[in-house]
């Protein structure tokens, strides 16, 4: 049987060259890898935070329009309460049917499953549960309670499509910032407004005291951290993939919009106002510009995640650019390098096989003239010359191949010799 | 300066026996040795250097038969 040993020494020894280059390619090819995987991950892990914004998209909407259904049945005593309840029940209908139509496409993912519910507490709280609940209400079925129990699951709900689109996790500190006001400033915010539209209808003292504690918590914890966050935000922008043009004018502009009615609405609780009309009127403008925020919000957030997978997939392809670059130059630096030491190789070759030949010849030649009477006398001058070029031919492919072998030090090791020679 | 077309024809014929650089080497030495030119080479030239040629290639072909059979053709350029 062939050994090892034996088959590797067929190989040619450029192949061999070659074979040791590819070697250490390899890992690097390994590395390549990961590093494109770790890109591919960081572009699948903003994929999924978009998919979250979509689900919360309508989700914000049916929040708004139980509120706005809630304030045209219980206690309304406007002229047209039935038109609103009407208009209520069309908003949350159709933000429900997007919804469904998001759940298909994003629930699996972001683990609208019995399972995916059930390991973090919130079993059967998911899309069906919601629509169930809303059509016994806009059946006219539903209480009070209902309507709070409906509310609940949809805060659970934005809980979980925020937990696991990876939009808690958020890496960049703009986006991270902008994603806490839309997801928890903005729907707390959202409750409490409606929460104080509800209390106005009580004139208690217990009402008296909840509206006083609503007020300093719209303030420092809704009004105040969705301010506080979207500020973070637009003054981290410029630290995470260049400045967005449209996050700081636009979130401005909202925030002006919500701040007046907020700020008024806050001024006006803490004053212990007993004018609930004003109070409600003032509720439900803020409630509709901290939804006008919140859309815009949410668009620029989309505009910074579609920043970030943009640049990782510029890294992407810069990466396999320079390291692609990076094996075709060394892969021209081990061909140059495998000729430098094939090349002395292949002449020593071409010197050995014809010198074997030359040498038999004059000794077979040198036979033939030592029994000739009368010698040819060119003829011993031609062998010994053909035997000194030959010799001189050998010390040259030799001396390459020491170059080759021993560098700098083979030459000064021939002139000594070539010296001593002399 | 071009090589002559003489010294082209031998040039050809013995690379046929043997590697084309070291025919050129064993042919430029002989020619050295009777003071003529690559580029001057001429058919009557020949006489006096064919022997030397025909003598150092020879060294170089192992085969006898081939050995024989190069000494045959380049003698025949000569007449």
């Amino acid at each position: 049987m062939e050994t090892v040993q034996s088959q590797q020494n067929r190989i040619r020894i450029g192949t061999k060259i070659f074979l040791i280059a590819a070697s250490f390619a390899l890992p690097i090819a390994v590395l390549v890898w990961f590093m494109v995987s770790s890109i591919n991950a960081n572009i699948e892990f903003a994929h999924k935070e978009l998919e979250g914004t979509a689900f919360l998209r309508p989700l914000m909407a049916v929040q708004k329009g139980i509120h706005d259904f809630t304030v045209a049945t219980q206690g309304c005593q406007a002229a047209d309460c039935g038109a609103q309840a009407n208009a209520a029940k069309a908003a949350v209908s159709s933000a429900l049917a997007r919804l469904e139509e998001e759940n298909r496409a994003h629930g699996e993912s972001l683990q609208f499953t019995a399972d995916g519910l059930g390991k973090r507490g919130r079993a059967g709280i998911d899309v069906a549960k919601l629509r169930t609940q809303w059509a016994k209400i806009e059946s006219g079925g539903g209480t009070a309670d209902d309507l709070t129990s409906l509310m609940t699951n949809i805060r659970t709900v934005i809980t979980h499509a925020g937990d696991t689109s990876n939009l808690m996790l958020d890496p960049d500190l703009d986006s991270f910032y902008l994603m806490d006001a839309i997801l928890v400033g903005a729907p707390q915010m959202q409750d409490r407004l409606g929460d104080i539209y509800k209390q106005t209808l009580n004139s208690t003292v217990e009402a008296d005291t909840i509206l006083a504690v609503d007020a300093a918590l719209l303030d420092e914890c809704d009004y105040g951290r969705v301010v506080a966050s979207s500020t973070t935000a637009m003054n981290e922008d410029p630290n995470f993939y260049g400045v967005s043009a449209t996050l700081r004018p636009s979130v401005t502009a909202a925030l002006e919009k919500l701040g007046v009615p907020a700020k008024s609405l806050i001024g006006l609780l803490k004053t212990r106002s007993k004018d609930s009309g004003q109070i409600r009127a003032l509720a439900m403008a803020a409630r509709n510009a901290e939804l006008s925020y919140w859309n815009t919000a949410v668009t620029e957030l989309d505009r910074l995640l579609e920043a970030r997978i943009a640049d990782y997939a510029g890294q992407r392809v810069r990466s396999l650019s320079v390291s692609g670059l990076a094996i075709i130059a060394a892969s021209i630096l081990a061909f140059v390098l495998m000729r430098s030491i094939t090349i002395p190789l292949e002449k020593l070759v071409r010197s050995l096989g014809p010198g074997a030949t030359l040498l038999t010849g004059c000794v077979e030649r040198i036979a033939m003239v030592s029994q000739q009477e009368r010698p040819d006398p060119d003829e011993a001058s031609i062998i010994c010359d053909e035997l000194n070029a030959h010799a001189d031919d050998m010390r040259k492919a030799v001396l390459e191949l020491a170059r080759q072998v021993r560098g700098a030090e083979a030459e000064s090791l021939a002139n000594s010799a070539a010296g001593s020679r002399d | 300066m071009a090589t002559s077309p003489v010294y082209n024809e031998i040039l050809n014929l013995i690379s046929k026996y043997m590697e084309k650089d070291k025919a050129e080497s064993v042919v430029n030495r002989q020619l050295t040795g009777k003071s003529l030119k690559a580029e001057t080479l001429a058919t009557k030239d020949l006489a006096v250097v064919m022997n030397a040629i025909a003598s150092a290639t020879g060294l170089y072909v192992p085969d006898a038969g081939r050995r024989e059979e190069l000494r045959a053709k380049l003698k025949a350029m000569a007449l």
